[in-house]
């Protein structure tokens, strides 16, 4: 069986990459790929943590959420430029698309309980990964923090 | 820049950031910062697929412009980070209507997308999902130059723009022919799991996130309708690997 400290150092480099290359498909193109990467990481191991304490998925994925925004809103002061490959990059590894796909699989299956099982995983964990991006980037904005260099960018 | 300059100038800038994949907040906010930095007051509504503007200064009448935005709500990161970065410049009250208007044409018109980088991206990304969800190195790499086929196949029939269901269906089908094949290529494979890390280059997550956002925020219809959309590319998406599943491989 393979050491669990070795695993969650592959889980966190699969994290680094899983978050720069899907956002190429979204047409990221490339520049400043180590915040994105280090955006994966950071909400991947949050998320792993937060299981490791004994916190529910929905509550881990909103830590790990936050992680992301807090990176991202980071990010963007400090580059003093809106990134929006950050947040989606670190977002995709926490995003529900495994759950979502087995819910319908079920569904379609007539599983019905495991269907109802899954979707109701999948709906909680994408509402608790937009309400941690929401809650930080809420925040980012209300905080007396240092713009970024165009200040009144949406 | 007096309203009757600045109103088209904001649709199209809006019109850009909604088909690049911003949420509904942004460009509303986006705009509503732009009138107000020129001195005007301003009323914006903005759908997934519209913009309604008027704007005014007081005493005179408003000029108002509707602006239906076509396309699909597709994500391009990189002209969505250009026409976000444009709101500083934009809001400048020194810069003329033509200096303005440059700036605006040149992250309206879409850029060149490699071909070779999507199908590499696609790879790549059907490979590290693969292990990510448990998959064997094997059944990744198996992901990974099906994926790559795929995506393939899609840029060279993109030119007939397939609608955004029938394009995730199709894929699905053949991406889980696939996984279907690998069990005989790689002894033990699962089809499954090869297939779940395949998918994920056609989930559409951000799509799935930002809907929820947009809907706490408050802007519920361009929330329904977004989710609306994601929700049908994933069902048509699962459609595609169960019935390949359940034709090819009765105990998967």
């Amino acid at each position: 069986m393979a050491d669990p400290g070795w695993a969650v150092f592959g889980d966190l480099v699969l994290a680094f990459v899983g978050a720069i290359v899907p956002a190429f498909l979204f047409g990221f193109d490339g520049r400043r790929w180590p915040w994105v990467g280090v955006s994966g990481v950071v909400g991947w191991a949050v998320y792993l943590g937060g299981v490791a304490l004994g916190w529910t998925a929905p509550v881990a994925l909103f830590a790990g959420a936050c992680a992301v925004a807090l990176w991202a809103e980071g990010v963007a002061r400090g580059v003093r430029e809106p990134v929006p490959a950050v947040l989606v990059g670190g977002v995709f590894p926490l995003v529900p698309g495994l759950t979502t796909f087995q819910a319908l699989e079920a569904l379609l299956r007539h599983q019905d309980a495991l269907a109802s099982q899954k979707g109701g995983q999948a709906i909680a964990a994408a509402v608790a990964v937009a309400l941690g991006i929401l809650t930080l980037s809420g925040l980012a904005r209300l905080l007396p923090l240092p713009g970024p260099k165009n200040s009144r960018h949406p | 820049m007096t309203p009757r300059e600045l109103v088209p100038l904001a649709a199209d800038w809006g019109a850009v950031l909604l088909a690049t994949g911003a949420e509904i907040r942004q460009v509303e906010e986006g705009l509503y910062g732009l009138f107000a930095a020129h001195g005007h007051h301003a009323e914006v509504f903005v759908l997934l697929k519209g913009i309604f503007l008027s704007a005014w200064t007081p005493g005179t009448e408003p000029v108002s412009l509707i602006r239906h935005v076509r396309g699909g709500s597709g994500v391009d990161l990189s002209r969505l980070e250009k026409a976000l970065a444009l709101a500083g410049p934009l809001a400048d009250p020194d810069l003329g209507d033509r200096q303005a208007r440059a700036l605006v044409d040149e992250v309206q018109a879409p850029g060149p997308r490699k071909g070779w980088a999507l199908t590499l991206a696609a790879a790549a990304t059907a490979g590290i999902y693969g292990l990510f969800f448990g998959g064997t190195v094997a059944e990744a790499a198996w992901a990974t130059g099906w994926a790559a086929a795929v995506q393939g196949l899609r840029l060279g029939t993109a030119r007939w723009t397939p609608p955004a269901l029938v394009d995730g269906f199709v894929a699905s089908v053949v991406l889980t022919l696939g996984a279907l094949v690998a069990p005989w290529v790689i002894p033990g494979a699962s089809p499954v799991r090869v297939v779940t890390g395949e998918v994920m280059i056609l989930i559409p997550g951000v799509a799935l996130v930002n809907g929820i956002k947009d809907v706490l925020h408050g802007d519920t219809v361009s929330s329904l309708y977004r989710l609306a959309e994601a929700g049908l590319q994933t069902a048509a998406i699962a459609a595609g690997v169960v019935l390949v599943l359940a034709w090819g491989w009765p105990h998967g």
